[in-house]
């Protein structure tokens, strides 16, 4: 696993992963972390529109079954745009590179039991309302948050879609090996 | 001993923010891109057209159409031009919304691929009476787009 910052300056708030020597999944060469890789496919519509078609999203198990197609791709590129647009206000807006603290609290614990988890896994909504996409992560302490990748998300359960289900599995590996390398915080006393 | 995130990570990340702030700038032709990539997607599977055949017939490599499919090429008339001869279809022009000349409520922001009429029909159209059943896919309108979308059953 490698962890990056987010600025340079930054000591808490919201880190990126990227997945190395994982048996299931490694983050691909083209991408410096996570966050790159759903920078660039949450806004390639060949990509997107393949994606949601595909047995992996669950399309037409869940909810979104009767919803044609190319709606929610354009839902799916346009909230991906406009999370961009987001964070990129966020880094304008910021003074010294610590504007992610804001994000921290938008992600939410990923079930009721799992709210005081530590390290514990998390989602973020992009829109407070029909958010089809999700952000994932794992908090560490009570002041950081390591993004894992995002989600499409079409289903009722995460496990009902192949996609969300190796998400879950990107935090547990993730979750794991912070217990492993017993990494409990990101504040310096 | 427990130890800090902080002296774990020994990298920033750089290339989201780059692209992120270029982005914001080019939103705009960004969505274009996109919309008109998943109608030229729609139109391509409807009629069972494949990126190498589409490309063989604008006479610009496979990458070209990759790169317009995935909404990262800059369209220019010329390409769009390319795209009408290619597939024999009109693709309506941009116009701008709020001017005096235009009286219809077209929908203007989008580039949309429509069939072209054949030309028999039309002929014998006009010699008799005026078209009263429209082809779904000639709607200029956002019901006409939505007359060609797939639903997870029709897949």
């Amino acid at each position: 696993m490698e962890i990056f910052r987010t600025f340079d300056e930054q000591y808490q708030g919201v880190y990126l992963a990227r997945f190395v020597n994982c048996p299931f999944y490694n983050t691909p060469q083209d991408y410096e972390t996570e966050l790159d890789k759903i920078q660039d496919q949450l806004q390639d519509s060949f990509y997107v529109r393949n994606f949601i078609k595909s047995p992996q999203s669950g399309w037409k198990r869940g909810d979104f079954k009767n919803e044609p197609l190319t709606f929610l791709a354009t839902q799916v590129l346009e909230e991906a745009g406009d999370l961009f647009d987001q964070l990129d206000e966020l880094t304008e807006n910021s003074k010294n590179g610590d504007c992610f603290e804001l994000l921290f609290d938008e992600f939410k614990e990923l079930s009721n039991p799992e709210r005081y988890d530590d390290p514990g896994r998390r989602k973020m909504y992009t829109y407070e309302f029909k958010s089809l996409l999700r952000l994932y992560g794992i908090r560490v302490g009570n002041n950081a948050i390591i993004l894992t990748g995002f989600g499409i998300k079409l289903v009722g359960k995460m496990k009902d879609s192949d996609a969300l289900q190796q998400e879950l599995d990107k935090m547990d590996y993730l979750k794991n090996w912070l217990e492993q390398e017993n990494i409990t915080d990101c504040t310096e006393f | 001993m427990s130890n800090n995130l902080n002296k774990k990570v020994t990298k920033t990340a750089t290339g989201w923010k780059a692209r992120a702030k270029q982005d914001r700038s080019n939103r705009r032709n960004i969505t274009r891109a996109q919309l008109f990539a998943l109608e030229l997607l729609d139109y391509m599977e409807i009629h069972k057209i494949k990126q190498k055949d589409l490309a063989e017939r604008m006479d610009v490599s496979p990458q070209q159409v990759n790169k317009i499919l995935r909404a990262n090429a800059n369209l220019t008339f010329e390409t769009l031009d390319k795209i009408e001869d290619a597939l024999g279809v009109t693709i309506s022009a941009p116009t701008i919304k709020g001017h005096n000349a235009v009286k219809s409520q077209t929908v203007g922001k989008t580039m949309q691929v429509v069939h072209r009429r054949v030309q028999k029909t039309m002929d014998a159209d006009l010699s008799t009476t005026s078209v009263t059943k429209k082809n779904p896919l000639l709607e200029n309108t956002i019901e006409g787009i939505n007359a060609y979308q797939y639903t997870a059953d029709q897949i």
